[in-house]
């Protein structure tokens, strides 16, 4: 549905996106992950039509995007990494403004204002002014703005910025809602743990490249090991070298592919070197690991 | 001090507002020679009386006379740009020296423009005194019999004063251009307003979603333009309405052309909104730099004092601030009574600034960085 392909940005002489290509298919919800100042918010304003890209296209269903091209910005909604909304008058009030944009009036108006505002959860403040809402309403109110002209595909550029949890989940719910009815979602943020809950696929950005680009899965497997394995052993006793493993005083931290497989034969062979194991714990490998295992850094750094 | 521009700009503006008013009120103990006064001279007569009057206002160090018809008089006094035209009439050189001998005075109009009421009692000195010598040398080149009668010591002719303004008024109104001035300056810093909301609404992000919706930046900037171009109107009509109520100022012109000018004058404020918020970089920064340029305007273009009181160099600079053809063309209409042609040169001039503002904005905004 919607294909990126060697997209470039440069601002002075900084380069903000670089050749960067990935196509999101209709009904997906695919994440495009990556650290503060990887591009992320510069390749999401070219895929909205808000500015040209230096090189490179942007097509919705074969049609290409640009800041000229209106009939295809009306089947995109474009949720602002910032609270986009007038605090000065209420929610109604915003979406009136907002959907005539898009050339929606009269009862079509209120109709879709009336549905954006239940799908959000903000039916019962829509006549405060918004200066009055928490983070989180705001938070949902710019979603509901992007939702009120039926977009095909919804472009939501971190949508939970310093919202609380409770909050958050309450956006992740509505997004879950919409993705079962079918809308394409292209969500991007810096918290590897919501890509994990809400994307099929994902997009590594760092330094205005995409440096991967595929199911959790399949980034999972770009990594030796898909799991961890840490036993705790008894503090007085031998410590023998075994295999890939490494020792940390009284734990032993050991990656492996396949548990049901592997697993048994660690055991056996710590038996029979007399290793006495109190505890045992295991996790799989997660994104931040294979962003690290990718580009040597942390998320966070 | 994290804000140097802030700092700057705080220093720049008594500067800048003490160096103007040193301009307008002169300095005491200035040596240079005093600029000459122009004077318009309609010569109907074209007798050597005419002629030597002319002459001896050339030669005169305080006026500047030019030659032109009663018709080019009449608009230029009506219009601001000579305080005094005198008009010799046909056959004022023969009944000037006969008075001079005791016959009748011969009338002479004198074209003045209230507004310049100062200005016009210098050169009417200076023209009655080239009158009077010009013709006291006629006479006494006539004066063939020793024993004809002695000239006569007072005026040879009799001035007829017509002032060039609305029949309604015989004198400058200032409260009218006060209002005016103000009005103005107000519609300046209404723009600076706007400025910053557009400036607001891009740190919010509100720019980044309307740049992404399905409307071109002309649509968005021409709906900036003409929702502060309304709110600019409603400013000039509060202003002048209080001015009305309180001090009963009138529109003693066109009220077509009035209503054309603060249309004018509304949508050049409101695209100068724009082109503060398309060139600005961050709200702070904008406003004060804004700040100071409205306030230089003001001073320039005759919104404070009126522009016929600045030195010759600053009212010709004066033509190229919008401020100074807002305000002119509102004392046309107001106490000067213009009709509607008076009103076009400030119109057009104001919707030429308006166009330059405009083209400016769009294309910053067409190109801006979004993200």
């Amino acid at each position: 549905m919607l294909r990126v392909s060697g997209l470039r940005k440069v601002y002075g002489a900084s380069v903000a996106v670089d050749d960067a290509s990935f196509a999101v298919e209709r009904g997906e919800f695919f994440g495009l992950l990556g650290p503060n100042g990887a591009g992320k918010t510069t390749t999401i304003s070219m895929v909205v039509g808000a500015q040209d890209p230096d090189r490179g296209v942007v097509e919705l269903d074969g049609t290409p995007v640009s800041i000229h091209s209106h009939d295809v910005k009306r089947r995109i909604g474009y949720v602002p990494q910032e609270l986009a909304l007038y605090e000065e008058i209420d929610a109604r009030e915003n979406l009136r403004f907002f959907g005539a944009l898009y050339g929606l009036f009269g009862s079509t108006l209120t109709h879709r204002s009336a549905y954006v505002l239940e799908v959000t959860g903000l039916t019962d403040r829509a006549r405060t002014p918004v200066a009055t809402y928490s983070g989180g309403m705001k938070r949902r109110l710019n979603i509901a703005i992007a939702l009120l002209h039926q977009p095909d595909l919804l472009v939501l550029d971190e949508p939970t910025v310093g919202v609380d949890p409770q909050s958050r989940n309450a956006i992740f719910d509505c997004l879950d809602n919409l993705r079962e009815l079918g809308t394409t979602l292209l969500y991007t943020t810096h918290y590897m743990e919501e890509v994990e809950r809400l994307c099929t696929r994902v997009a590594v950005m760092d330094h205005g490249r995409v440096i991967a680009c595929d199911t959790m899965a399949g980034l999972n497997r770009l990594l030796p090991a898909r799991n961890r394995v840490t036993l705790e052993v008894e503090p007085e006793g031998p410590r023998p070298p075994i295999g890939r493993a490494d020792w940390d005083g009284d734990s032993l931290h050991v990656e492996v592919q396949d548990l049901q497989a592997e697993l048994p034969t660690l055991l056996a062979t710590l038996r029979d070197a007399g290793v006495r194991y109190r505890g045992i714990r295991s996790h799989r490998t997660s994104l931040e690991e294979v962003f690290l295992h990718l580009t040597g850094r942390q998320l966070r750094d | 001090m994290a804000d140097r521009k802030a700092m700057v700009i705080s220093f720049a503006v008594p500067v800048a507002i003490a160096s103007f008013m040193g301009l307008v009120t002169g300095n005491m103990n200035d040596q240079r020679p005093p600029q000459k006064l122009p004077v318009l001279v309609a010569d109907l007569d074209g007798s050597p009386v005419a002629k030597a009057v002319l002459e001896r206002l050339r030669q005169s160090e305080t006026v500047a006379p030019r030659t032109v018809t009663v018709e080019q008089a009449r608009s230029e006094v009506r219009s601001g740009k000579a305080s005094l035209a005198v008009v010799l009439p046909a056959g004022f050189g023969s009944a000037a020296t006969e008075a001079m001998m005791g016959g009748a005075k011969p009338t002479v109009p004198l074209l003045t423009d209230p507004s310049k009421s100062i200005e016009a009692q210098a050169v009417r000195g200076t023209l009655t005194q080239a009158i009077m010598q010009a013709v006291a040398q006629s006479a006494s080149e006539g004066r063939s019999n020793p024993d004809s009668a002695e000239p006569r010591g007072d005026l040879a002719f009799e001035a007829k004063v017509e002032p060039q303004s609305a029949p309604a008024s015989d004198r400058w109104s200032g409260v009218a251009h006060a209002f005016a001035g103000m009005a103005v300056q107000g519609l300046l810093f209404w723009s600076i307003e706007s400025a910053m909301t557009i400036m607001r609404e891009r740190r919010l992000g509100i720019w980044k979603r309307l740049r992404g919706a399905p409307v071109s930046s002309g649509t968005l900037v021409i709906g900036r333009l003409v929702s502060s171009a309304i709110c600019a109107l409603t400013i000039l009509s509060v202003v002048f309405g209080s001015g009305a109520l309180i001090f009963h100022i009138r529109v003693n012109g066109s009220l077509l052309g009035f209503a054309t000018i603060a249309v004018a004058a509304a949508i050049m404020a409101s695209a100068f909104g724009l082109f503060v918020a398309a060139l600005g970089k961050t709200e702070q920064q904008s406003r004060g730099l804004a700040t100071l340029a409205v306030l230089t305007m003001s001073m320039l273009g005759g919104a404070w004092f009126p522009s016929f009181l600045m030195p010759d160099w600053i009212q010709k600079m004066s033509l190229a601030i919008p401020v100074r053809w807002a305000v002119d063309g509102f004392d046309a209409m107001t106490w000067r009574g213009g009709s509607f042609t008076a009103a076009v040169p400030s119109s057009l001039m104001l919707m030429g600034f308006a166009a330059v503002f405009a083209a400016v904005a769009l294309r910053r905004f067409q190109y801006e960085v979004v993200a």
